[in-house]
């Protein structure tokens, strides 16, 4: 098969199955609770059990202390993803708190927060360190 | 017979249009029905850059591969032709030689740095089939080929055969089908059997490393079957938190160089980061497939001899409570 051919086909059928996704809601993000965010948080973390969480309000991003440890979870379209916070850094963002974490995958992680919830989310980080 | 010129058609190309068709066909069989599996829009998006990354990746480093076969094949004195026979058991042997491949992708750190990405997602349907590795070629398992050449089976009939296991594997990365006819599942890999392969449940890691034939499992001991009541959760161990095709393909890379670079480490240890499974530690804090084994087994005892931990009896199961658990990167799927 010729490669412009090739080509052609993979653009207009990437983008078929885009537009697909979005007529049939697969786009949606999941939103958390709190029980949901202890299970996601172990099922991610094999042998920790989640002793404390602090959900945002927007259930998209959970604190939660762990065996001594704070680790972030945030939501990832259906799915989430958990960093432990030690020797992350943190700055406040308008829309939240924006995480910088020692790790190629995910380097920087902008968690949406209130204003109130900020006051709470800093020096719990701030600490983790 | 003359080979020099043997051609078959690039048959991966050939079936991107049923690729993509039969992925608008599960999403929309998923909508209609609201079951046989779960799509997300970025996850998909970013599998199926992963299979454009390949295709690009194959054509601008496939000539590192094709050169290797090619000069085998001139020092070969063997050439088994090009009859029918001769491909089908090409086919065969080229699975065998998948199997190992893909047993190396999981057990060495090196090859799983490669392979990882396709089990990034966290997801189990069509698009994840094609969320291929761009940097296989720099796992050298080209070698694990070199035996099929130097046996006289055509570098052009080896491609050929590993396109059509490739196009083979597609089908099985999905839930939309449940379990194939008693015979089809005893011999062929199947969606059930390679739900398990993606399962990052303690039961499921290291298993069913088959890519046509589920028999190489059963004859080298790693088959486990999907059990009812322990449904395959998809992902690795620990998910990476990123949709960026760029990171997917190299945090892994990334990770054993930054593992070599740390201070107070040996030449040994470097090496071992390289070659031990993924999940090892030089300082033993590591844990790897083996220690998520044991452990589970500790907290579950009456998981001990059931599928998948037939080799973690209630012995070793108490012998690995007092270890600490694993690190941060225990992500051997």
């Amino acid at each position: 098969m010729p490669l412009w051919l090739l080509g052609i086909i993979v653009v207009v059928g990437l983008t078929a199955i885009w537009v697909f996704m979005r007529l049939y809601g697969f786009d949606k993000s999941l939103k958390l609770t709190h029980e949901m965010a202890g299970q996601e948080f172990t099922t991610d973390n094999p042998g920790l059990v989640a002793e404390d969480i602090v959900l945002a309000r927007s259930g998209q991003a959970a604190l939660i202390r762990a065996a001594g440890d704070t680790y972030v979870l945030w939501v990832m379209g259906q799915d989430v993803a958990t960093h432990n916070l030690a020797r992350a850094r943190v700055t406040e963002a308008p829309e939240g708190v924006t995480l910088r974490l020692p790790d190629f995958a995910a380097p920087k992680v902008t968690i949406h927060l209130t204003d109130d919830e900020k006051r709470t989310w800093l020096p719990l980080i701030e600490a983790a360190n | 017979m003359d080979l020099s010129q043997l051609t078959y058609p690039d048959v991966v190309s050939l079936a991107v249009p049923l690729f993509v068709t039969a992925i608008l066909v599960e999403v929309t069989w998923i909508f209609v029905k609201g079951r046989g599996g779960r799509y997300e829009s970025r996850d998909a998006m970013t599998s199926l850059a992963m299979g454009v990354g390949n295709v690009v990746s194959g054509i601008v480093l496939g000539f590192i591969t094709f050169g290797f076969f090619m000069w085998l094949w001139r020092i070969t004195p063997l050439d088994l032709g090009s009859s029918w026979w001769v491909v089908a058991l090409c086919f065969v042997l080229d699975d065998l030689r998948y199997y190992w491949v893909h047993r190396f992708g999981h057990r060495v750190r090196w090859v799983w740095a490669s392979h990882v990405n396709h089990h990034s997602s966290q997801h189990y349907n069509l698009t994840t089939a094609l969320r291929q590795t761009w940097t296989g070629t720099f796992t050298f398992m080209m070698i694990v080929r070199a035996p099929l050449v130097l046996l006289g089976f055509h570098p052009a009939m080896i491609l050929f055969v590993g396109g059509l296991n490739l196009i083979y594997q597609f089908w099985i990365h999905t839930e939309a089908i449940g379990k194939m006819p008693r015979w089809f599942e005893a011999v062929m890999n199947t969606p059930s059997h390679h739900r398990v392969h993606h399962g990052r449940n303690p039961r499921y890691l290291d298993a069913n490393y088959a890519g046509v034939f589920i028999v190489w499992d059963k004859l080298f001991g790693t088959f486990v079957p999907e059990l009812e009541e322990d449904r395959p959760d998809y992902g690795l161990v620990h998910n990476i938190g990123t949709f960026n095709p760029l990171r997917v393909a190299f945090h892994e890379w990334v990770a054993i160089f930054r593992d070599w670079a740390q201070p107070g480490i040996t030449w040994r240890d470097r090496l071992l980061y390289a070659v031990m499974p993924p999940g090892w530690r030089h300082d033993g804090t590591g844990g790897g497939s083996e220690r998520l084994k044991r452990d589970y087994v500790a907290s579950h005892p009456e998981a001990a001899g059931t599928p998948g931990f037939e080799a973690y009896g209630p012995t070793s199961a108490s012998a690995s409570i007092a270890s600490p658990p694993p690190g941060p990167r225990a992500q051997s799927r």
